[in-house]
C-alpha cells in the first residue's frame, strides 16, 4: 500500500480524473473476463502496460516488478489445475499415469485451458494495477463520496487507510529503534524483539485510536469525515477511446 | 474569560494529575504554562475544553460553569481551540487541505468560506505548498504546523497548544509567534505549553507554573522567573536574558534579547 500510493502520487496520470482512470480499469477489466478470449487477455495487458508506461510515466522497471511478482503467485497458485483427471486416458494426453480408478496427467486442452486463465488473471491483476499506480487513495474516497457510497463505509475506509499509515510509520519507528539497540543481532534475540514490537503495536494502535478519536471531537467532528474536494482533475479521453475500441474489437473476434 | 476553580482531576487508574487548580484566564492575553515533565500541564489542556471531566471542581466560559452536554461541549469547543502535542495524533484527513477544512467544514461554513479559511491560515503558516500533499508525506514540523492551522481555521477565541513550537526550527518559531501576537491583538487568547523558559520569558504576558499538579505561581514572566525559590523547585535556571538584566540592575528588566542588547 505504501509503496503504491507513493507511485501513485508521482505519476503523471495523478492530475487526471479518477472517474475516467476508474472506468478504464474496471470497463477493461469486465472485458477481459466478459469475452474471455487469449488474444483480448495479451491486447488487454499491452494496453494497460502502454497506459502506465508511456502515458502515466510510471518507470517500466516499476511497473514489470510488481506484475511478476503478483504474476509468479498466480501462477503457483495454478499448479494444481495443471492435472487433469479422467475415468481413461484423453487422446491428447501428453505425459500421465494409469490409476485406479482413471488416469490422472497433463492434457493438451488442459495446458491451453491453464494458460487462457493464466493469462486472464494476469490482465485483470493488470487493470487493477493501472489503478492502483496511477489513482491515490485519496482519489478514491473522494470519487466514492461523489456519487454517493455509503456514508458509513467511506469512514471506514478512510480511518482504516489513514489508520494503516500510521501503524505503518509506527511500526518502522519501533523497528529502527529496536535495531539501533541491537535487537535484531541473532535469531533468538529477533524473536523476542519481534514478540516485544507485536505487544507494543497493539497498546500503540489502541493509543493512536483513541487519540484520533481525542482530536476528532475537539474540532466537532460530527459522525462522519465531511466532504472536501477542490482538486480539478483534467478528463482523460484518451482512456475512454481505448476503452471503447477495444470493447468493439473483442466484441469483433 | 476561563475560569477554573478548585480543579482536581484523577486519571483512572488512580493518578492524580491536578490539584486544586484555580485559575483565570483573560480575554487578550499571551500565556505560557510551564512546568517540569509530568507536572500536569497537558492534563490541564485537555481540561480547557472539555475533552478531560474534572473529578471535583468548575470549570467556566464567560462566567458560565461549562456544561458537560453534547450540546455544551460543542459550544465551547468552538470557542477554545486545543493543539495536540503529537501532530502526528489529530491529523485524519488524507491531505493536508482536506484536514484544515476538517473543522470549518464541522463549524456549517459554506465552501466559500472554507476556502477562503483555508487559504489565509496557510498563508500564515507558510503550508501553502503542501496543501494538496498526503498527511503521511509530511515532516514532523510540517505536521504541527498543519495542526495548528486546522485550529485557527475554526477562529477560537482561545488557542491553547501543548509545544507546539517543540519541533520547529528557529525561524518557523518566529513566524508562529508573531501570528499569535497578531490573534491576541484581535482580542483573543493564545495559551502555549512550553519547555523553553527563555521563549517563556520573551513572548508570555503572563507565565503559569505548574508543578506536581499544583498551580504553584501565575503571574508576569519577569515577577515569576524572578523567584528563586520557584526556580529551585523546579531545578531551572533564571531565563537568560532575565539574569543578564539583574545582573546589570537594569529597571525594568529587559523582556527580550533585542531589548537588552539595544539597552547595553
Ligand atoms: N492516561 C493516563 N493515565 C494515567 N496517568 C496518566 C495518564 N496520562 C498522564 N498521566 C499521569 O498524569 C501526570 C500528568 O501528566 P501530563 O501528561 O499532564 O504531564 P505534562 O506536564 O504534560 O508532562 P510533559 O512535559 O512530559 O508533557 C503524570 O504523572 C502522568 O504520569
Ligand atoms: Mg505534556
Amino acid at each position: 500500500m505504501n509503496v503504491l500510493d507513493r507511485i501513485a502520487n508521482q505519476s503523471r496520470a495523478v492530475g487526471y480524473s479518477p472517474a475516467h482512470k476508474v472506468l478504464f480499469a474496471l470497463g477493461l477489466l469486465f472485458v477481459v473476463i466478459g469475452f474471455d478470449k487469449i488474444p483480448v487477455s495479451i491486447a488487454a495487458f499491452l494496453i494497460v502496460t502502454l497506459f502506465t508506461v508511456g502515458w502515466a510515466r510510471v518507470s517500466a522497471a516499476t511497473w514489470f516488478k510488481i506484475m511478476l511478482a503478483q504474476s509468479t503467485f498466480l501462477g503457483l497458485s495454478l499448479i494444481a489445475l495443471l492435472f487433469t483427471t479422467t475415468a481413461s486416458q484423453p487422446a491428447d494426453a501428453l505425459w500421465g499415469v494409469a490409476m485406479w480408478p482413471g488416469w490422472v496427467g497433463v492434457t493438451e486442452s488442459g495446458l491451453w485451458f491453464l494458460g487462457e486463465l493464466f493469462l486472464r488473471s494476469v490482465a485483470a491483476v493488470a487493470c487493477l494495477n493501472f489503478l492502483a499506480v496511477t489513482t491515490p487513495m485519496h482519489d478514491l474516497i473522494r470519487l466514492a463520496q461523489r456519487y454517493k457510497a455509503p456514508e458509513l463505509l467511506i469512514d471506514l475506509i478512510l480511518l482504516t487507510y489513514r489508520f494503516i499509515w500510521s501503524l505503518y510509520e509506527t511500526l518502522q519507528s519501533m523497528r529502527t529503534a529496536q535495531q539501533s539497540r541491537l535487537g535484531y543481532s541473532s535469531f533468538k534475540v529477533g524473536l523476542r524483539s519481534a514478540a516485544q514490537l507485536g505487544a507494543r503495536l497493539f497498546i500503540r494502535t489502541y493509543q493512536r485510536m483513541d487519540a484520533l478519536n481525542t482530536s476528532w471531537e475537539a474540532r466537532l467532528g460530527g459522525t462522519s469525515m465531511p466532504i472536501w474536494h477542490t482538486r480539478t482533475h483534467q478528463a482523460a479521453y484518451s482512456l475512454l477511446v481505448t476503452l471503447a475500441g477495444m470493447i468493439v474489437l473483442a466484441a469483433l473476434i | 474569560m476561563l475560569q477554573l476553580d478548585n480543579i482536581t482531576f484523577d486519571y483512572p487508574d488512580g493518578t492524580t494529575a491536578l490539584r486544586n487548580i484555580n485559575l483565570t484566564l483573560d480575554a487578550g492575553k499571551k500565556i505560557a504554562i510551564v512546568g517540569p515533565n509530568g507536572s500536569g500541564k497537558s492534563t490541564l489542556m485537555r481540561q480547557l475544553n472539555g475533552i478531560l471531566q474534572p473529578t471535583s471542581g468548575t470549570l467556566s466560559y464567560k462566567g458560565q460553569a461549562v456544561d458537560y452536554s453534547r450540546k455544551g461541549l460543542q459550544a465551547l469547543r468552538q470557542s477554545v481551540g486545543l493543539v495536540f502535542q503529537s501532530a502526528e495524533d489529530q491529523l485524519f484527513a488524507t491531505t493536508v487541505e482536506e484536514d484544515i477544512a476538517f473543522g470549518p467544514l464541522n463549524l456549517g461554513l459554506d465552501r466559500a468560506d472554507v476556502k477562503a479559511r483555508i487559504a489565509t491560515v496557510a498563508d500564515a503558516l507558510g503550508i501553502e505548498a503542501l496543501l494538496a500533499r498526503p498527511i503521511h508525506a509530511l515532516s514532523g514540523g510540517q505536521k504541527m504546523r498543519v495542526a495548528i492551522a486546522g485550529v485557527l481555521a475554526m477562529h477560537p477565541q482561545l488557542i491553547v497548544a501543548d509545544e507546539p513550537l517543540a519541533s520547529l526550527d528557529m525561524a518557523i518559531q518566529q513566524q508562529v509567534l508573531n501570528l499569535f501576537d497578531a490573534l491576541v491583538q484581535d482580542g483573543r487568547t493564545v495559551i502555549i505549553v512550553t519547555h523553553d523558559l527563555d521563549q517563556a520569558y520573551a513572548w508570555a504576558d503572563e507565565v503559569i507554573v505548574l508543578a506536581d499538579g499544583e498551580v504553584q505561581q501565575q503571574g508576569a514572566p519577569e515577577a515569576v522567573f524572578a523567584d528563586q525559590a520557584i526556580l529551585d523547585l523546579c531545578g531551572w535556571e533564571k531565563p537568560w536574558v532575565l539574569a543578564v538584566s539583574q545582573q546589570m540592575g537594569l529597571t525594568p528588566a529587559a523582556k527580550s534579547r533585542a531589548d537588552l542588547l539595544a539597552r547595553l
